[in-house]
Parts: structure tokens; sequence; C-alpha cells
């Protein structure tokens, strides 16, 4: 699948992707979440070194939904903590290309700073 | 469920009074569900680690929040402890090495200082309010100020936008004058500094199917142009087609809103106004900031008669500046435009040259006084504040004396003392930090609600992210002020000392820093209290004084008159003729008149009248043209002579108009009296004085009248682009008796012409915002000094009752001893009313000093009034004997058993 030029240079737009975004879009790649569901998959991932609080973990949403990453889904409740958040989001297919293009970025990192790093070991 | 424990619940208020300074769409959006998660991360902490939990969590909270406004994009907060590092044992407190030493000192003390601030929550409470109301009544001064004053214009590079006017020689800095559209042309034409440029006038309108009169602006059609803003919707008026855009309008937001419900499908209908369609083609953005509100703007293009006009001085301009181009650069440039149009017309341009100023002053005006006054009040209520919880803390300082001589006898350093000191304070100060945001909030709904009439931009204030940061800062400030003052003033060398000479050591110099930080907040106190005395004294004054005309009782009626039966002034004299002798007849009618403005309206004037034979001319003459019985309706009473008979157009006026002069006029020009018949010139113009008024007040009765010329309606015609408004006065000076009056004129107009349609204004209502200044002035400054007051009371009362408890021992043994219980609590009155005095006596003495700051807002005040002083003065000693007597009886009731047995 090859995205329409327009498509690649709105991808590119939001490339590097930023941190807490590319935690919560990761977050949300494994399913419809709430707020409060997605600060709990990032805290348990990152063995707690990530913390989204209130003002970040909601003022992002509401930026990546106005940027059309992720949008409202209907509920499909995780069970955990549904009290406190009742607005469930999913990935929109804009939010899945960002998050496989942020990837494929990361990797050709990774690639690099790999064989760098075994130039430097020979 | 159960219900959280305090500090959770006091967590989540601070957060949630943070959450206000977010974006409003945010807010609603998602705001309930971040205060319901904040709430469960603080109840976790709680539940996990206990109040230190919560504290932590509160801090992270409430620091994301600020991050993420800063930053715009909002921050990964990582947990200062990845998971992967074993944690410390709890209660240690282990930090992260790379921090400063410093940093990592006063986060240790913070913690000690908030465990032994627990015990004292009094101290805790007293402190923290009391530096709330000084930064949160700081915060609402400065979110007013900002919001009202300084806060940029909504237009793209702002600070390009100047106004243009024409100034006198004998103008005061600041003051401009309209422009005549001939000068204005060729200005426009001539100039190389400006990109573009805009000319408009005022005029106002009563739109079929609304129930209010609305303000017209009529501008040169590239205004949106110029502002550098495109209308939200349609379009602007055509800029290179001379004859389009032909009765079209371009709604304000808030027009759209009120007469067209907001909708979309708004452009192409129609606004009726002066009994002709006009088409809408666009609305203007919300917020247009202009020097009025604007609710509707219609194109103007000038004539070729106006375009050569270069006399009268009719018009307001602005225009934007090239980029890079300095105002002094453009100022030139006009100017010496200016220059060779004043050589063509010598005679309308005496004395006159064109002057630029920031268009931002024009719509926000110059109130500098209000605003330095506003700050000052707020600053000193601060500083007030600040020694109130320094001598609160000084106290407690007292009281660790033992324990910090033991600290410095195991060897902790100055720096390591006043860091502890500084613990508590900060604690006090982010705490009085969250309260005063509150206070701050509470008090800008209040400030808006009370002045919000007489400010300019009213909905531009409120909480946001620059007054959020002026917030912070005056928490930090002063959380340092009030912190180093206890810890500078021990004197560590000396401690050693304390522990020698166990409980009765040297308390002498401790106590005096305190009694002179007691003297300072009522001296402070004083001058806020004294200044708004002098300004109720003065709002007293100017509500009681003469303007020169009675604005009870009248009431001005504006006529819609339809273009096509009404065009000439002949047509329309008759018609008022008609009006008014018919309303003559009416019971309801004690007066009835017509002129172009009701007083007390001071525009429009006019240069170079003279008594005919002197060469001496009279400037700045306010011109009104008027019908016979204006006066009367008005209030206006002869002083000599009388009023014209009616002019018809017709009538030939070759020799001269017979005029009515003003008191002010008449001692100018005919300054040995007798103006009555005398002739008075202007050019080529010759009028007869058949009558002299008192004078009326143009501008507040603080200010001096101007002098003033009426001339007859319809014989002369009426100033620029104005109808006459009907001046009714009732059979009383009631508000009944003005709408009997209006119901008259409604009757009287149903005979006539029913089609005419009617807007109308109690002259009373014109009058509010003559003493706006003033009375916003003496509101502000009641406020501040009601709060300092309160204040300085209450520090006193503190001050004492220290003492008394410091001296009950002896107290006590006096007692034991056969002293009589009167002559301590005398003892212990005379102690508190001699700082008091002091005080009192220091605080009169800057108020005297700092009075002249004040002079321009007082009227029929010195800005040194005994009286004044004297009330002040009395109100403090009183207040302080008040809050001395209450320690007093407590010394006076020591149990001298009790007393023995104290350390």
């Amino acid at each position: 699948m090859t995205p329409s030029s327009d498509l690649e240079q709105r991808v590119g737009e939001f490339l590097p992707l930023k941190p807490v975004w590319l935690q919560m879009l990761l977050a949300l790649a494994g399913g419809v979440r709430h707020g409060y569901a997605i600060r709990l998959e990032v805290e348990e991932r990152t063995g707690g070194a990530v913390r989204l609080w209130p003002t970040t973990l909601y003022g992002s949403l509401a930026k990546m939904s106005d940027a059309g990453l992720i949008e409202e889904a209907d509920a499909e409740p995780v069970g955990e903590r549904d009290e406190i958040d009742r607005v469930f989001y999913r990935l929109t297919p804009l939010g899945r290309t960002v998050l496989a293009a942020e990837t494929e970025r990361l990797e050709e990192l990774v690639r690099l700073s790999r064989s760098r790093i075994a130039a430097a070991e020979r | 469920m159960r219900e959280p424990p305090i500090s959770v619940r006091a967590s989540v208020a601070a957060y949630a009074l943070f959450l206000r300074l977010l974006p409003r769409r945010l807010r609603e959006r998602h705001g309930a569900a971040m205060r319901r998660m904040a709430r469960t991360l603080f109840i976790d902490a709680h539940r996990e680690r206990g109040l230190p939990g919560v504290v932590r969590a509160g801090v992270a909270t409430i620091g994301d929040l600020v991050l993420f406004l800063v930053t715009g994009t909002g921050s990964v907060l990582t947990s200062p402890r990845p998971s992967s590092v074993p944690s410390g044992p709890e209660g240690t407190h282990p930090l992260p090495t790379h921090r400063g030493a410093l940093v990592q000192t006063l986060l240790h003390d913070v913690v000690i200082a908030a465990r032994s601030l627990r015990k004292r929550p009094l101290l805790l409470l007293v402190g923290s309010f009391t530096l709330a109301l000084g930064i949160g009544a700081t915060t609402a001064v400065f979110s007013l100020v900002w919001g009202a004053w300084l806060k940029p214009l909504p237009y793209p590079d702002a600070d390009r936008l100047v106004r243009i006017g024409d100034v006198h020689e004998r103008f005061e800095p600041g003051l401009y004058s309209t422009v005549s559209i001939g000068n204005y042309v060729d200005m426009k034409e001539g100039s190389r500094t400006f990109e573009a440029t805009t000319l408009f006038t005022w005029s106002g309108a009563e739109p079929e199917g609304m129930d209010r009169r609305i303000t017209l602006l009529y501008s040169e059609p590239n205004l949106f142009e110029t502002l550098g803003v495109d209308p939200s919707l349609g379009r602007a008026f055509a800029t290179d087609d001379p004859d389009a855009d032909e009765r079209t309008v371009i709604l304000s937001h808030g027009l759209w809103q009120d007469a067209f419900g907001g909708g979309t499908d708004v452009l192409g209908r129609e606004l009726v106004m002066f009994e002709r369609p006009w088409t809408v083609i666009g609305v203007a953005p919300d917020g247009l900031e202009f020097p009025r509100e604007v609710d509707a703007i219609i194109p103007f293009r000038w004539s070729q008669e106006q375009r050569n006009a270069h006399g009268g001085r009719s018009m307001y301009a602005f225009g934007r500046l090239q980029p890079g181009v300095s105002l002094d650069a453009a100022r030139s440039d006009l100017r010496a435009i200016y220059a060779g149009i004043a050589e063509r017309y010598p005679e309308s341009h005496e004395g006159w040259t064109v002057g630029l100023s920031s268009f931002r002053e024009f719509v926000v005006g110059r109130d500098h006084t209000a605003l330095r006054l506003m700050g000052w009040a707020a600053g000193i209520l601060l500083l007030i504040t600040c020694a109130n919880v320094a001598s609160l803390l000084l106290a407690r300082a007292e009281s660790r004396k033992r324990e910090v001589a033991v600290r410095a006898a195991l060897g902790a350093g100055r720096t390591r003392i006043v860091t502890s000191f500084l613990a508590e304070s900060l604690i006090l100060g982010v705490l009085g930090g969250v309260l005063g945001l509150a206070v701050a909030l509470g008090g800008i709904d209040l400030l808006v609600s009370i002045f919000g009439g007489s400010l300019r931009r009213p909905s531009e204030i409120g909480l946001n992210v620059t007054t959020g940061a002026v917030a912070l800062g005056l928490v930090a400030s002063t959380t340092f002020v009030v912190g180093l003052v206890p810890g500078l003033s021990l004197n560590v060398r000396r401690l050693g000392e304390v522990l020698r000479d166990g409980s009765r050591g040297r308390r002498r110099g401790r106590s005096s820093v305190r009694k002179v930080l007691v003297v300072t907040q009522v001296a402070l106190a004083v001058i806020l209290v004294s200044g708004a005395g002098l300004l109720l004294n003065t709002t007293w004054r100017l509500a009681g004084a003469d303007l020169g005309f009675e604005p009870e009782g009248a009431v001005a009626a504006y006529l819609e008159l339809p273009g096509d039966r009404y065009a000439e002034r002949p047509e329309q004299g008759r018609l008022y003729r008609r009006l008014m002798e018919a309303l003559r007849s009416r019971p309801e009618i004690a007066a009835v008149g017509a002129g172009d403005r009701v007083p007390p309206d001071g525009n429009i004037t006019n240069n170079g009248y003279r008594s005919v034979g002197s060469a001496e001319s009279l400037d700045f003459v306010v011109t009104r043209q008027v019908t016979p019985g204006y006066f009367a309706a008005a209030g206006v009473d002869f002083v000599a002579g009388s009023e014209f008979e009616w002019q018809e157009p017709s009538d030939s006026l070759t020799t001269a108009i017979p005029v009515v002069v003003n008191e002010r006029l008449a001692a100018a020009l005919f300054p040995e009296g007798d103006a009555v018949g005398r002739l008075i010139a202007n050019g080529d113009r010759r009028f007869q004085v058949t009558g002299v008024v008192e004078s009326v007040h143009q501008r507040g009765a603080d200010v001096p009248a101007q002098p003033a010329l009426y001339s007859p309606w319809p014989a002369v015609p009426l100033s620029f682009q104005s109808r006459p408004v009907l001046l009714l006065r009732g059979t009383d000076a009631t508000a009944e008796a003005e709408s009997a009056a209006l119901a008259a004129l409604r009757g009287v107009l149903e005979d006539i012409d029913p089609d005419l349609r009617l807007g109308s204004r109690s002259l009373e209502e014109s009058l509010a915002g003559l003493y706006g200044p003033q009375e916003f002035a003496f509101s502000l400054m009641a406020v501040f000094a009601g709060l300092a007051l309160a204040l300085g009371v209450v520090g006193i009362y503190g001050v004492i009752s220290y003492t008394v408890a410091e001296r009950a021992r002896e107290v006590g043994i006096r007692m034991a001893l056969g002293a009589p219980r009167r002559r301590v609590v005398t003892e212990v009155l005379r102690q508190g009313l001699a700082l008091t005095v002091a005080g009192i006596v220091l605080g009169l003495g800057a108020a005297a000093l700092l009075g002249r700051s004040l002079e321009s807002l007082l009227f029929g005040v010195s800005t040194v009034d005994l009286p004044t002083y004297a009330v002040v003065g009395s109100i403090f000693v009183a207040a302080a004997a008040v809050a001395t007597l209450v320690p007093a009886r407590r010394a006076s009731r020591v149990n001298p058993t009790e007393a023995f047995r104290m350390e």
C-alpha cells in the first residue's frame, strides 16, 4: 500500500512523534481504551518509569483527537476504574499510519546505531 | 463510600483551581475526568504513603499542568525513581545526587518543616490565609490591569497601528483632535511611511426590529486591511471600486448573534436602518477592539467636496506603519505634508499640526492615574501581608530558638539555619499561593462585576498564563522575603547564650524587630485608608456638585427620520416645530426643546471666536445648535438676557445670527461684563448675543467648563452627521415623570407621523461614566483600605498577645505581690497604643507626601486634608484599642500560682 503524497505529507508532520504521543498511541494500538486505562497500561509497560499525569494525559488526548490521530469509540469497558472516565478512544487509520511510520523511523535509528556500535567495537 | 482525608480533598481543590488556567475548550471536554483521575491518584497515594505521598502526587499533578501550559505539548514526567533502582528505606528521602546541595538541603528542610507546621495548625492557617490575601489581591489587580490596559490588541503586529490626529500647540500632551477629510487624504496620498490608513467616525441608528440603539462605524472601506484581520464570515468592503457596496453593512459579532441569531445564512440578508434596507455582506471577527464598542460597520466614501475641505475637523483616523518605520519617522513624514497644507490654508491651521500615538492607547484610554493607584494599593497590601507573616514567623523562630541553638552548636552554619526558616515560609508561600489563586479568581469576578461598566475591555480580564506567571512570581518573592527576616535576624554567634541562659535568653532584639514590623504595617495601612478617605470625600462632593444643568427629570429622545420625507432641513424643522408645539400643550411636559446633542456632551468645538472690534480670539468653543425651549428642558438657567426666537432656515441671517452663550464664553470675550446685545465674529460670520446661560461642565464638575455658543436650529445646520435630539422635561424630577413625558411623546408621534421610530435615554444615564475614574479609584481603594485595616489590627493583636504571653510569668508574680488588675490592663493597652500611634504618625506623614499623586482625582479636597486624617487616626486608635484589649484582659487573668510554676 503506497499512501498518497497528501497522506504522506500529513504523516510527516507528526514525525518524530512526541514521546507522550508515542506511548499513548502504543497503548491504543492494543485496543479501545479510556484515559485512565491508557495511563495504567503505560505505567505498567514502562515499569513505572513513565507516568502520565492528568493534564498531560487529557491534554494530549484532546490534541491527538483534534489532529485526527485518534477518535472517540463506543464503550467497550476494560473494567478497571471505569468510574473515572467514560470516554473511550481508538486509533484512526491516520493514527495507525503515523504509529507505523514512527516505528519505521525508530527501526532505522536502531539499525544505524547498532551498526555504528558494532563498527566501533571491531 | 468513606469520605477521603482532608489532604486529598485539599489537593483536589487545589488542582481544580489550577484547571481554570487551561483553555476553556479542554476544560469543558476533559475537566471532570481530569479531576476524577487526580482524586483517584491522590487517594491511592494516601493509601500507600500517607500525607507525604499525597503531597508528592499533588506537586507532580500540578507541576504537570504548569508544564503542559508552558510547553503546550505536554511532558513525560518520569518517576524520580525508576522501578529498577531499589528505593531507600521509608522516611529517609533519598535525593538524586546531581541536584544542587542547597536544593537538596531545602527539600529536606521542607519535609521537616511540614511535619513541624502540622503541629501548629493556627500558624499554618493564619500565615497562609494572610499571604493568600496579599497574593490574591495583587494577582486580581494585575489581571485587571493586564486585561483592561496592558494586553496588546488582537491584531497582527498591533504595535504598528497608530492613531492619527490633529494637535494644537495648546493641547495637553496626549490630547488629539479629529482630522479634516481634505488634510487626511493629502496625508494618505503623500505619506511614504504607512502601509494603510483608515478614516472613520461614529453614529447611531435604531434598526427595525431591535429594541436598542446601535453604534454605527462609518469607515473607509479598507478598515479590515488596516487592522490586518478578515471578517469571520463573508467579505470586507471592496476597496478598488468607488461605487461598490452602496448600502451594505458588516455586522459585529455581537449584533450578528443578537439580531440574526448567529446563523450563517445572514449574508445577503437585510438590516433596515434609516428606513432603508442595508445588505449584510460580512460579519466582523469576535473581539474586534475599537475605541468604542461597534455594532455595525458601513462604508464611508468621501465626496469631491469633502475631499477638498481642509477646515472642519470631524473624522477620526488611524493607520498601519510600514514594517521597521518608527513612530518618529512617520510623524515627521506626516508633519512635512501637514506644514504644506497649513501654508495653503493658514486661517484654519494656526497653531495646529498632526500627531501620532499608539492605537492601543486610543482603544484602552490613557487612564494612568487609576492604573498607578491600583498598582500602588495592591503593592502596599502585599507589603502589609508580608510584614504580617514575617512577624508571625519571627514569633515562631523565638519558640524554635533552643532547637536552632542546639543545631548551631552541633555545627550547622548560618546558611543551613536560614534555609530551615526558608523552608517554613516556602510551605506557607505555596499554600498561600494556592489559596491566593482562589482569592484572585473571586476577586477578579468581584472587580469585573463592580467595575465592568467603566472598563474598556471587561471580557479580556481573567486568569491566564500571563497572570498565572505573575502570581507564581509573587509567591516566590514573598516566600523569600518573609522567610529571610527571621533567619537573618538570628545572631548565630550568640545562640550559645540561649543554651546557657535557659528560657530567659535575651529577647529584646527580636521583639524590637517585631515592633518595627507592626509599626510598618500600621503605617502602610494608614496610607491606604487615608487615600480612600480623600477619595470618599471627593465622590461625595462630586455627587452634590452643580454641573450647570439638571439631569433629573429630563429625557433625551432620538427620532429615526425617514430619509425620503425629512431629508432637508426645512422639512425636519417643520416636523420638530409641530412636535414641540403639540408637546407643550400636554400636561406631562414641563419643557421641551431640541438640539444637536444633550448636555454634558462637549464634543465638536470650533476656533477663532472674537468679540467684534477685538483681535483677541477664543479657541475650543463648544458649538451647539438648539431650538427655543432647549435650555428650559435641560435645566440650564439664564444669567442674563433670554433665548432667541424660532428661526427658519429661510430667515435672512445676513446681519447677525442670534446666539446664546455660556458664562465662560461671555467672561472670556466680554470681560467688562454685559454681553447681551454684543456682537461676536468668527471668520466672516457675525453673531449677536441674546442671552447668557450658566456654564455646563462638559467633563464633570471637577473639570472647568469650556466656553459654549448655542446657535438657532434649523436656521443653522447641525454639526456633522447628527440629527436633532428632542429633550423633554417632565413635571418633576422622578423617573415616573420621565416615563410620562416619553409616553406623551409617543402619543404625539402617533398623531403626527406614526412611521417615526423612537429611541430614548434619560439624561442621568448620559452622566454615567462622567465620574468613572473617581468612582473606580474610590471603590478600589475602599476594598484595599478595608483589608489593610483588618491586617493592621491583626498585626497589633498578634504582637501584643505574644508580649503578654511572654510576660505572663512577670505579670503573674506582680499580681501575686498585689499589683491591681486594672494597672496590668492599662499597661498592656498603653503598649499597644504606643505602637499604633507611632504607625499612624509615620503613615500620615507618608500619606501627605504621596497625596500629590492622587491630586488629579480629587475634587474639593486638598491632598493634605486634616479632617480626613483625624478620622483615619481615630479609626486606627479605636481598632487598636479593641485588638489590644483582648490580650490585656487575658494578662490580667493570669493565675499567680501558675505563673510561678512556669519554667
